[in-house]
């Protein structure tokens, strides 16, 4: 079964590229240029994830989304600002379980999150799990132990909060971006070889000497832990 | 308040108050002397008469004379004496003769020395003597009392009515002198928040004076400087805008050239890719910079500012950096005191503190030192961030805090140029201030970046 995405953007040649980005992808997209045909379109509830703009005419992305929540459409919403209009209710949305990307963007960050809003959505129901499994490590979310072929790995706080972020999204490329906003909190560029740096860190307490690499490095992108 | 003083108003009052009084002083005594030697004058003048006239009569009619004189006088005004050679009281009801009178015909004024029948206390007079050829004297005397009361009254009424004036125009003064230090005050408070970076705010009108004839020039003058900086600003954020949105699809193009390179078994040409890449992405990274710093110029002012605890803020990044240091053998020496919370935005600060340390990493050289401080100061807390690295220059030490500045023995090394603008644009928002020095001296002298945590925007005005 294919993925079935609703992309509402004015600006034709945006649209275009997204389009295109994301139909490489494998992706379903319909495209829809202004806010009333959006919210229309996006109420039929046959996508399973809608990207927004956040300035369109007619209606503007925020109340597209409050609208779609009060009705009852759950599909996830990645919103698209300019990178000057990011306020607190667009720094809401990743709180939200939304998300929001600031124009213009890199391609993989977009598909990197856009297979992120798609799992968390799929998962949601199994989600009181106590424990990550993804090859040989192990993380116990209670305890906060991590254990890589039944042998246990001390890791810093930093270092686990990578971990488990990166075993919640397993198979999935997460961007240095991603990662710094989800472990750090913060919204800007520290530059790639901050992350780099920590992230060799855990690597190197999590792959025995010879061993496999758990976490692989997506050259341009990001890392991916299989 | 004390400032208050000094305002051109009540330099000007007080400067009025003293002419005012001094020439109102000078008006009362010109007023006090004109009018007692007039009445002198004119007491002389019938006093003068009136010895005159006892000149006329003889000697043996006199004291008779006198008495029906003294008799004729009901109302006291006038006294008249008549003494033997000798000084003894013959008539009149003046009865003792003053002692203090030459009798030379000429007026005198007697404050308390006449003894006057009937009368308990001696009167003021002007009184005129003179000796006969008989040897006996005559004292005449003018009650002068009332004539005093008169200039009293008046002396009094002057000084009276010339306070009145006094008080009534220092108060209107200082009234008038209110309203226009309102409208000074109003004006510096519109022209902080101007200074402050709030363009659009004007000085408020209406006043129809001077004040406000300097008050649209200046508005004038601000609405051509919005414009223009609006101008500029739209013109370099448009241009970056517009150039990422390419320079992103050369980077992703790039990307899937890397994926193809298989293909060709080039190793000449995956090198020159490898290095377009990187090229790619700082020209990203520029662009990036340049937006973040217009986006933080153009946050709503102070719109996410809450209290920030700076210790554990100051924690938080030394352990998102310790490990880039460790990296490359760096050695990390972190000092947090406890300090007061400042008020701002934690994310801004973070980012721009980050950007510091990000620096200090970068130009410290290999098994160096990067040291990180935070101390409690009377103002407020004080975060100082130094490396051994090549220091900079003193005469590029302002420069490097504007945009694109790099110094020439760095050029080398990776980075869009604009850390310490994005550094810099945050201060200004939070009224801290960047103090780029150095530690020492010799081939390393080192960087010592200082940031004073407390506000710096009336530091240029000691209002």
């Amino acid at each position: 079964m294919t993925t079935r995405v609703l992309t509402v953007e004015d600006d034709p040649l945006a649209a275009n590229e997204i389009v295109a980005e994301l139909e490489k992808c494998g992706f379903e997209v319909d495209w829809v240029d202004n806010g009333p045909d959006g919210l229309a379109r996006a109420m039929s509830g046959e996508y399973d994830v809608i990207m927004l703009d956040r300035m369109l005419p007619g209606l503007d992305g925020l109340t597209i989304l409050t609208t779609l929540r009060t009705v009852g459409v759950q599909a996830p919403v990645l919103m698209l600002s300019a990178l000057g209009d990011v306020d607190e209710r667009i720094r809401g949305l990743r709180a939200g379980g939304d998300d929001y990307l600031t124009k213009p963007f890199n391609s993989d960050e977009l598909t990197a999150r856009l297979e992120v809003l798609l799992r968390r959505r799929r998962e949601t129901p199994a989600r009181n799990e106590t424990t990550l499994n993804a090859g040989p490590l192990l993380v116990d979310l209670i305890s906060r132990k991590v254990a890589r072929d039944g042998v246990e790995v001390s890791l810093l706080p930093t270092e686990y909060r990578i971990l488990e972020f990166m075993m919640r999204h397993a198979g999935q490329t997460i961007t240095r971006t991603m990662l710094f906003e989800a472990v750090w909190g913060y919204h800007f560029d520290p530059g790639t070889n901050l992350i780099d740096v920590h992230m060799g860190r855990l690597r190197k307490k999590i792959d025995p000497p010879g061993a496999k690499a758990t976490i692989q490095t997506v050259r341009g992108s990001g890392y991916i832990l299989t | 308040m004390g400032r208050r003083w000094h305002n051109t108003t009540f330099r000007w009052l007080s400067v009025y108050a003293v002419i005012f009084a001094l020439s109102v002083m000078v008006l009362i005594g010109f007023i006090g002397w004109s009018a007692t030697t007039r009445m002198e004058f004119d007491a002389d003048a019938v006093l003068h008469w009136q010895l005159f006239y006892f000149g006329s009569i003889d000697d043996p009619e006199l004291p008779a004379t006198i008495f029906r004189r003294t008799e004729g006088q009901h109302l006291n005004t006038n006294y008249f004496g008549l003494f033997a050679a000798d000084g003894t009281h013959l008539a009149g009801d003046i009865r003792a003769l003053p002692p203090d009178l030459p009798l030379d015909r000429q007026g005198y004024t007697l404050n308390d020395s006449l003894i006057v029948a009937n009368q308990a206390k001696s009167p003021i007079v002007r009184a005129m003597g003179v000796r006969r050829q008989s040897g006996e004297q005559i004292v005449v005397a003018r009650d002068l009392t009332h004539v005093l009361h008169i200039r009293e009254t008046m002396i009094n009424a002057l000084v009276g009515g010339g306070l009145f004036c006094l008080l009534v125009s220092i108060v209107s003064g200082l009234l008038l002198n209110l309203r226009q230090m309102r409208r000074v005050r109003d004006i510096r408070n519109v022209t902080l928040r101007i200074a402050e970076g709030d363009l659009n705010r004007r000085l408020p009108i209406g006043g129809r004076d001077e004040l406000d004839m300097l008050a649209h020039l200046v508005n004038h003058m601000l609405e051509e400087i919005e414009r223009l900086m609006t101008e500029v600003k739209s013109a370099c954020d448009g241009i970056a805008h517009d150039l990422r949105t390419p320079a992103a699809h050369i980077r992703t193009l790039l990307a899937n050239v890397a994926e193809r390179m298989h293909v060709i078994q080039d190793d000449g040409v995956a090198q020159m890719l490898d290095r377009a890449r990187v090229e790619a992405d700082m020209l990203l990274d520029r662009f990036g910079a340049m937006l973040r710093i217009s986006e933080i110029g153009a946050l709503k002012r102070r719109g996410g500012f809450s209290s920030v605890d700076l210790t554990t803020l100051v924690h938080e990044l030394s352990e998102l950096y310790e490990p880039l240091a460790e990296d490359r053998g760096i050695s990390w020496a972190v000092t947090v005191e406890q300090v007061p919370a400042v008020h701002g935005d934690r994310a801004l600060l973070f980012e721009a503190f980050s950007n510091l340390l990000d620096n200090a990493i970068k130009f410290a050289p290999d098994n160096g030192a990067v040291r990180i401080e935070l101390t409690d100061h009377p103002q407020g807390a004080l975060l100082v961030i130094s490396d051994n690295g090549p220091g900079i220059p003193e005469r590029e030490r302002d420069a490097v805090l504007q945009r694109f500045y790099r110094a020439d023995q760095t050029r080398h090394l990776a980075g869009s140029g604009l850390g310490l603008s994005i550094v810099s644009a945050v201060m200004r928002l939070h009224d801290f201030a960047l103090r780029v020095g150095t530690n020492g001296t010799g081939t390393t002298p080192g960087t010592t970046m200082t940031v004073e945590c407390w506000p710096h925007v009336l530091e240029s005005c000691a209002c």
